[in-house]
């Protein structure tokens, strides 16, 4: 009997412990997951909804969310972290049929949506009169549809602009940027402010939103036909190519190895002024104001070539299509990127709304932080959505970074640089 | 009926299961089921969200036509050669030295396996600031000597040596203990005959030493073989892989098909090649060190 008992205590304690390795390995989210799917409390719905970034971003979630709880007792919302590698948790958590109710969404909106794991939400939309898609930039809109149909919402966008440093202007005799500047004046002052070895005019930063926007504002395409086909056959990339190596060339910006080796982010080396301009959208604002730069310092819009597109940063929010609620995850999505929502975005200050709202974008320009923080709403409507076109951009931007490298680190030429790219891109979106 | 239950109770073999169930259970589903699902994956087109079709050995054919993977292939060889036969020969070098009788011995032998105990991460991060190019304390100490001062980390070229020496450097130890072990186990009756017979330090390196210390290389060079195939933390925190690919390897390549291009079929292909290569390595190595095994 006694030998029993003891059997008994041994088998439990080995499965307790085999159990909660288990639950540790899916994340915190795992009891309280389970506690939600099974609430017996009828009048009670759980929306599980992803979340992620910085904790000052994090807090405008939750700010979120509590107003919307109060407002709406009925509906419960439980977080899912997806910490730092977003794409990875993401896909752990679809894959373990683990999905949350409302996915926390940057560029991957296409990929997930060809496979099915978002519930469309044309009717949804178009079946409800108090909300709006008129309000939401176009151009943003129109990159989160799939085969024509849409699958995410925007709540906040990030239009990038160059933010500058005004005493380095002063010191070296240059006029003041205005936002209608062109590429040759942002040469012209970016050369004189560069000097060997202590101070760049300039950072460049190898991803799509530097090169895309480089190349689109040289008449360049990343992609053409719809999204469907390499566009760096086109001249204009070529022109694109051109200026950025001119950017190494010159001594305006220190190469992507270099930067590598330095070690710091543009936002670092802006702070230390060795570099007088970096291009960026809102999400240095918070930084900046919590310790601010001992020096006068503001944005302007990136420089004209034949237009000011631009790149951006955007969060997207989309609803599973395995949600048991959609009603309530749809009253979720539509407070958090309606006119509440928006104004708790406007308050924090690190992105913009990515709705033409006028109530929120008034409180973005009323914080006058800083005094030309209208520059990123004007470049709301200038921002191109390459990279949210096309299901495989990942891949894509794989090879695009790598013959950039080799382009910017001087072992080829924009010329060999084109060829390839478009070779490789061509033999990819063939298959 | 309850005489059955007792008598099991009783022999020491159950208790013994119940003793491993732990380790089984979680050696069964966190190591044999994905090494055996992940084999079936990689004759599928698995995105990790749908369901896989089966294709057959499409993407072990896809392989031979993906540059990219070449290039992760080639640069994973290079790290190999550049790390093993080096870390492995300068380990026992200081392992001989270490197992003299010196004063501070502990201490250098703690110094010199302190590497082993540190984070990866933490150790690659603090290297990737000794390799700054301006104001590093390598280039620092280069420049002073008014010696050459590579790009280390910026370069295409120096990219992969800057890894394989860190690399090296963090390995050292672990090498270096199983070395001093194995000649702990070395008679030393064995030196002071070849003493009496004449033998010069380098003839009894050479005669006694190396060849007794057999069994030893061979685990460690086994070891150290597995380990460079699959290096990725300090590819991860130093470089991610650039510049230009340059130091992209076999490991980060498969993270990248598998959590960034949708593709956990081809990644698991891949990780099967890795897997291949690394056995028939290992293989060979166990067969060139079963020759006239005498001692």
């Amino acid at each position: 009997m006694k030998r029993l008992a003891v059997l008994g205590f041994v088998i439990i304690l080995v499965v307790s412990l085999f159990l909660s390795a288990c639950s540790s390995g899916t994340g915190g989210s795992g009891s309280s997951g389970e506690s939600g799917d099974t609430s017996t409390d009828k009048d009670v719905v759980t929306i599980r909804m992803a979340v992620s970034g910085s904790s000052a971003e994090k807090a405008l979630r939750y700010e979120t969310a509590d107003l919307f709880m109060e407002k709406n007792p009925h509906i419960k919302i439980e977080w899912v972290d997806i910490g730092n590698e977003r794409y990875q948790q993401t896909l752990t958590l679809i894959s373990g049929g683990n999905a949350p109710d409302i996915f926390y969404l940057n560029d991957w909106v296409l990929p997930l949506a060809e496979r099915g794991v978002f519930m469309p939400l044309d009717d949804i939309v178009d079946g409800d009169p108090s909300f709006n898609l008129n309000e939401f930039y176009p151009n943003l809109v129109d990159a989160l549809r799939y085969e024509g149909k849409l699958y995410a919402l925007p709540q906040e966008v990030s239009p990038i602009v160059v933010y500058y440093n005004e005493e380095l202007f002063e010191a070296a005799g240059l006029e003041l940027p205005t936002d209608d500047w062109t590429q040759q004046d942002f040469f012209n002052a970016a050369k004189v402010l560069s000097q060997p070895d202590n101070q760049y005019g300039y950072i460049y930063s190898n991803w799509i939103g530097h090169y895309g926007g480089w190349i689109h504002r040289n008449g360049g395409k990343i992609l053409v036909d719809d999204y469907t086909k390499s566009g760096f056959d086109q001249p204009g990339t070529l022109e694109g190519l051109r200026v950025m190596r001119a950017l190494i060339d010159e001594g305006i910006s220190p190469n992507p190895a270099e930067i590598q080796a330095m070690g710091q982010g543009d936002e670092a080396m802006f702070r230390n002024q060795q570099a007088a301009m970096i291009m960026a959208g809102l999400w240095w604002l918070p930084a900046f104001l919590q310790e601010p730069l001992d020096f006068k310092w503001n944005v302007v819009k990136v420089p004209k070539g034949g237009d000011q597109t631009t790149g951006s940063g955007v969060l997207n929010w989309a609803i599973s299509a395995d949600t048991k609620h959609p009603e309530e995850a749809w009253e979720v999505l539509k407070f958090f990127v309606g006119h509440e929502g928006m104004e708790i975005v406007a308050k924090y200050n690190m992105a913009l709304p990515a709705s033409t709202y006028d109530v929120a974008n008034q409180m973005i320009l009323d914080s006058n932080f800083p005094s030309n923080v209208g520059a990123f709403i004007d470049a709301a409507n200038d921002v191109d959505y390459t990279e949210f076109r096309h299901p495989r951009w990942a891949e894509l931007s794989v090879i695009i970074g790598e013959q950039l490298d080799l382009m910017l680190l001087g072992e080829q030429t924009p010329e060999e640089t084109q060829k390839n790219i478009h070779e490789e891109l061509t033999q990819l979106l063939g298959k | 009926m309850n005489g059955k239950l007792t008598s099991m109770l009783n022999r020491e073999a159950f208790w013994g299961y119940v003793f491993v169930l732990p380790i089984m259970l979680g050696f069964l589903v966190f190591m044999l089921y994905p090494v055996l699902a992940s084999l079936y994956l990689s004759f599928t087109d698995s995105d990790g969200i749908r369901q896989p079709n089966f294709i057959g050995l499409e993407n072990y054919i896809a392989l031979l036509d993906d540059r990219i993977f070449k290039k992760t292939m080639i640069n994973t060889l290079y790290y190999v050669i550049g790390t093993v036969p080096l870390g492995v020969f300068i380990a026992l070098l200081i392992a001989i030295m270490l197992n003299s009788k010196i004063r501070f011995l502990n201490f250098y032998r703690a110094g010199i396996f302190l590497p082993v105990v540190t984070s990866m991460i933490a150790v690659a991060t603090v290297w990737k600031w000794l390799y700054n190019t301006q104001y590093g304390l390598i280039n620092g100490i280069l420049g002073k000597m008014g010696l050459f001062q590579p790009d280390w980390l910026s370069s295409t070229t120096w990219a992969m040596p800057s890894i394989i020496i860190m690399s090296i450097w963090k390995g050292l130890g672990f090498n270096m203990v199983i070395f001093l072990a194995g000649l702990q186990g070395i008679s030393p009756s064995l030196y002071e005959a070849a003493k009496i017979d004449g033998a010069n330090a380098i003839q009894r390196f050479f005669h006694i030493t190396i060849p007794l210390l057999r069994h030893t290389t061979l685990f460690v060079v086994v070891l150290a073989i597995i380990g460079s195939f699959q290096v990725f933390d300090q590819v991860y925190v130093m470089t991610a892989g650039g510049p230009a690919n340059s130091t992209s390897v076999i490991v980060y390549y498969i993270y990248q098909n598998a959590f960034q291009f949708f593709k956990q079929g081809y990644a698991s292909a891949i990780a099967y090649v890795l897997f291949a290569l690394i056995f028939v390595v290992t293989l060979v190595q166990i067969k060139i060190s079963q020759r006239k095994d005498v001692y």
